[in-house]
């Protein structure tokens, strides 16, 4: 497996503080990668990093073979690197159906004579009936996102990231504020993606369930990698309980995990 | 082009990439102020050797110190409320009235009407007279407009400021009309001597020294007492305050006043060194007020106040210079405008170096931007209009037609904002500034010896319109929402006093001719004679001729909306940041969105011009651009319905001339209704008078789809709620 992306040495510092420090990291094609940490960790400042939406202070990004560390975010994202918001960031103007649309057409200026005239390919109609059916949302193409409950609305910002058909996704904390019941079925959609060929690299404070979906894991403290690894090795590893629990935590926890 | 765009995209309200660092630590912030003092002193430096460049220097502290009033009041009323208001110019200028009235005839001026006192006032009791007016003025605005408003999005707000300035101007030219009224009121006489032989009037210094003392009781009542506590937290988070049982509304309320009366007590007090007022001039130094007020981030009352000085003087200075013989001369006498370009220069600089936004602010409530629909029934519609529209022509009398014309150069401004701030979500105030464009171009190709003639001038001309567009969008890539309103307002003033006054460019203050239009021999100019329509001009063939341009613009918009291009754009006017990560490019999007709103301003242009058989710097001038922006929002900023709607209440339009023909209302009260209509657009019903009709559309289609029941596909793109005539226009024509 080649690497698809890799992070090498990233650091990312607001005002001389750190937020990532020489953050090393490799997602290779086709596998599930997971990135853990505390709350304040630096898992989100690392997403907006590799996305381009935070620049980074020294280090490099190298997606797909190419570097592409001084690319605007737009330019990521159709090179193939699609994210989604911890936050919920969808187009509230526009029907779910027109949020995944966005993503799914590109076109350049001097095709704008063109793209007025022009009517929607029968293939881009497919594939955002793929990315709906995917997250398990048929139907709701015309409804406006106000109109759906929280959850349906993380799985509406995974479907738009999907619906670009990328390389690699990155989830930015997805299960996020969803209850017991949604989350489970987020699980069954991950773990579907990855049938389907598609990379996912997965940020989470939920330990839980980044432990049950990922093949790979890291473990971010303090702007840092502490642990990296396959699950069995991260639920017994010290400096993650640490890094969760407080140093004086201990072994108990870790029984329990196990 | 995607390159230009830095990679740090914050969202409304939340930048990403840097949190804010705390003010002292972070440097940046001071280097623009310094940078221009330091200009200012080297300038003065060495100027020092002219006598008489110094003493025009410190002739300039008088108007310095009503545009550090001014940036005063900006800072104020956005710390205390965060709204950018456009309106503070208007405010002082009223102020100033009042005083006059006070203090000339013994009347005292409410609102539209003079009550007579009795003996006109000494000078004292009628300032202090005025002050307390101006402070129900703050606080009624306060009140009623922008409490209303608390949680809308500072674009939002500044919108509803520019519907005050017209309101307040439109009040003071029904009274008065705009010509200048004397002030005889005398502040202080005699002259200050200075080294070097240097001769100032004492008022000039006096107001100079006032202001800054002004500015420093501002900083010590903010710094340290509970009220300025009190505003500093409402700046952060509004919600917090009223946690920690605070009113936001009188800690506002009362940011409001103070800026009222810091205005007003400037506006009277600098009022006899110009020994007249007018509606117009003290209104429009809210721009080098902005500038100033950008200065200090629109939070510091030391810089505001430096550099609102600074922009007086230095303005006065280019005055004094303007004369030397080494001055750029345009067509024998020096070129007009340079002075009044200096706030654009210093807003382009401030915002090159400032990063970040102004106008994100915690507040309560979420902001709802008006909704833009996906257009249906298009071709129907379209031909319906073109149909409406030739019918007019050919039916109406002299004066309808007059009418009908304004109406349809007016459907064609407003729809340049529809593409612009409707879809792409950027207000700009010089959209009759790039209509002026290439309103001269056409003029300028057109006659002299170029003689081109239709339909290659007008074309020229839009696409001169679009290259000055696409120039304006290139601070907008860094400028967003407020600080672009502010732009494009300091660049309409640039414009209009640089380029439409100048003599050999466009044709001074008269303005230039457009020769009427030509098309292998058929003449359809408004004035040329023609068998329809009586003899009587306007000729009706000039009229269906700009209904199919207009008809054709409208096309576009619908089929803008309906591409991919207007998803983009939607999707950048809710969310930059989400836009970016699903791969738009948001810099690409808004110079395609500037070029496209620009080429149509600049259709409206050439229309306008040959409408007019030529064209005027008023004519395009910064108050007609704020002017159309309200009756684009009174008619739906959002779809090209409440374009179209815009266009019927245009000034001289169908809608003034039905209420002027039936009901004798003067067309003077255009603007005094565009004014309210924008304001009580803003705070009721974004969606403009279209947002209403599509309302009542849905409701009527509702209750007859009841008895069909017919559920809503999936993937069908857009709103249910066409307008039940248009619904039952199109079940007609199938």
């Amino acid at each position: 497996m080649s690497a698809l992306l890799e992070a090498r040495g990233v650091t990312v510092s607001y005002g001389g503080v750190h937020a990532n420090k020489d953050v090393d990291l490799v997602v290779p094609e086709g596998a599930f990668v997971g990135l853990i940490g505390a709350n304040g960790a630096g898992k989100t400042t690392f997403v907006d990093a590799i996305t381009g939406f935070t620049q980074i202070a020294s280090g490099a990004i190298i997606f797909d073979g190419e570097d592409i560390s001084e690319r605007p975010p737009d330019s990521r994202a159709r090179a193939g690197l699609v994210r989604t918001f911890q936050s919920l960031e969808l187009f509230d103007d526009l029907t779910v159906w027109d949020n995944l649309l966005v993503a799914c057409e590109t076109s350049k200026w001097w095709s704008l004579p063109a793209d007025l005239v022009r009517r929607r390919s029968s293939a881009v109609d497919e594939r955002i009936h793929w990315a709906l059916a995917t997250v398990g949302l048929e139907g709701i193409g015309s409804r406006r996102p106000e109109d759906l409950s929280h959850g349906q609305r993380k799985l509406v910002g995974v479907a738009r990231a999907l619906a670009s058909r990328p390389k690699l996704l990155l989830l930015d904390e997805p299960a996020a504020g969803l209850d017991a019941t949604e989350s489970a079925e987020l699980h069954d959609v991950l773990r579907g993606l990855l049938d389907q060929g598609i990379s996912i690299f997965l940020i989470d404070h939920d330990m839980g369930l980044v432990l049950s979906v990922c093949d790979d894991i890291y473990v971010l403290d303090f702007g840092q990698i502490v642990a990296h690894g396959d699950p069995a090795r991260i639920r017994r590893d010290p400096a993650v309980i640490a890094a969760y629990l407080g140093d004086s935590a201990g072994s108990e926890v870790a029984e329990e995990l196990a | 082009m995607s390159d230009v765009v830095s990679t740090e995209i914050p969202a409304e309200g939340q930048p990403v990439g840097r949190p804010s660092a705390g003010p002292s630590l972070n440097m940046s912030r001071y280097r623009t102020p310094l940078i221009v003092a330091g200009l200012i002193l080297v300038a003065c430096a060495v100027l020092s050797t002219d006598r008489q460049a110094v003493q025009s220097v410190l002739l300039g502290a008088g108007s310095g110190a009503l545009i550090a009033a001014l940036a005063l009041g900006v800072v104020v009323s956005y710390r205390g409320s965060g709204v950018v208001n456009i309106g503070t110019g208007a405010m002082a200028m009223y102020s100033s009235y009042v005083f006059n009235t006070l203090n000339t005839e013994g009347s005292l001026l409410l609102i539209g009407w003079k009550i007579h006192l009795g003996a006109p006032m000494a000078f004292a009791p009628a300032l202090i007279v005025t002050l307390a007016i101006g402070a129900l003025w703050g606080a009624a605005l306060y009140l009623l407009v922008f409490a209303p408003l608390r949680g809308a999005s500072p674009v939002a707000k500044l919108v509803a400021s520019v519907g005050v300035l017209l309101v307040l101007q439109a009040i003071v030219v029904l009274t008065y009309e705009a010509t200048p009224i004397a002030v005889t009121a005398k502040l202080v006489s005699g002259s200050v001597h200075l080294p070097g032989d240097v001769i100032v009037a004492s008022n000039q210094l006096l107001l100079a020294g006032v202001v800054i003392i002004v500015a420093i009781a501002l900083w010590a009542i903010y710094r340290f007492t509970r009220f300025g506590l009190a505003t500093r937290a409402a700046a952060e988070d509004e919600r917090h305050l009223s946690l920690l049982g605070h009113s936001p509304t009188l800690v506002s309320g009362g940011n409001w006043v103070f800026s009222a009366m810091i205005v007003s007590l400037f506006a009277v007090l600098t009022a006899p060194i110009n020994t007249s007022i007018d509606p117009s001039t003290i209104t429009l130094l809210i721009v080098p007020a902005l500038a100033a007020a950008l200065l200090g981030r629109f939070t510091s009352f030391g810089y505001a106040v430096l550099a609102g000085l600074g922009i007086g003087m230095l303005q006065s200075l280019i005055q004094y210079l303007s004369i030397k013989p080494w001055f750029p001369q345009a067509g024998g006498a020096p070129v007009p405008g340079i002075a009044q370009s200096v706030p654009l220069v210093i807003i382009l600089v401030a915002l090159a170096f400032q990063r970040g936004g102004v106008g994100s602010r915690g507040s309560l409530g979420s902001v709802r931007l008006p909704f833009a629909p996906q257009p249906k029934y298009v071709l129907p519609k379209l031909a319906g209009g073109l149909v409406i529209g030739i019918a007019g022509f050919l039916l109406l009398g002299s004066q309808w037609r007059l009418a009908e014309t304004n109406t349809i150069v007016g459907i064609a401004i407003c729809l340049s904002f529809v593409i612009l701030t409707g879809y792409v979500g950027q207000v700009s105030l010089a959209q009759m500034a790039l209509a002026g464009v290439s309103g001269f171009t056409l003029a300028k190709l057109s006659t002299g010896a170029l003689g081109l003639g239709f339909p290659i001038a007008p074309l020229i001309g839009a696409l001169g319109a679009m290259v000055v567009g696409v120039l304006v969008a290139v601070p907008a890539l860094r400028a967003r929402g407020v600080q672009l309103a502010v732009v494009t307002l300091a660049g309409a003033v640039a414009i209009e006093n640089l380029v439409f006054t100048n003599p050999v460019w466009s044709g001074g203050l008269q303005g230039a001719s457009v020769p009427p239009p030509r098309l292998f021999g058929f003449k359809f100019g408004p004035t040329d004679p023609s068998s329809l329509g009586g003899g009587t001009i306007p000729n009706p063939w000039f009229g269906i001729f700009c209904v199919i341009i207009v008809v054709g613009i409208a096309a576009l918009a619908c089929a803008l909306r309906s591409s991919a291009w207007g998803r983009r754009m939607l999707a950048v006017r809710a969310n930059e940041r989400a836009a970016a990560a699903a791969g738009v490019s948001v810099a690409q999007t808004k110079v395609v969105a500037f070029a496209i709103s620009a080429f149509v301003a600049g259709l409206a242009g050439a229309l306008s011009g040959y409408r007019f058989g030529g064209v005027t710097p008023q004519y395009f001038g910064v108050f007609a651009s704020l002017t159309f922006l309200a009756f684009a929002y009174m008619g739906g900023i959002s779809s090209v319905t409440g374009a179209v709607i815009g266009g019927f209440l245009v000034t001289n339009g169908l809608a003034f001339t039905a209420l002027e023909q039936w009901f004798g209302l003067s067309p003077d009260y255009a603007v005094l209704v565009g004014g309210l209509g924008l304001v009580v657009t803003v705070i009721t019903n974004p969606d403009g008078i279209a947002g209403t009709w599509r309302q009542i559309g849905r409701k009527m289609q509702q209750r007859s789809q009841r008895s069909e029941s017919s559920p809503p596909s999936d993937g069908v793109a857009g709103e249910p709620g066409a307008t039940a005539v248009v619904t039952a226009f199109a079940k007609g024509s199938r």
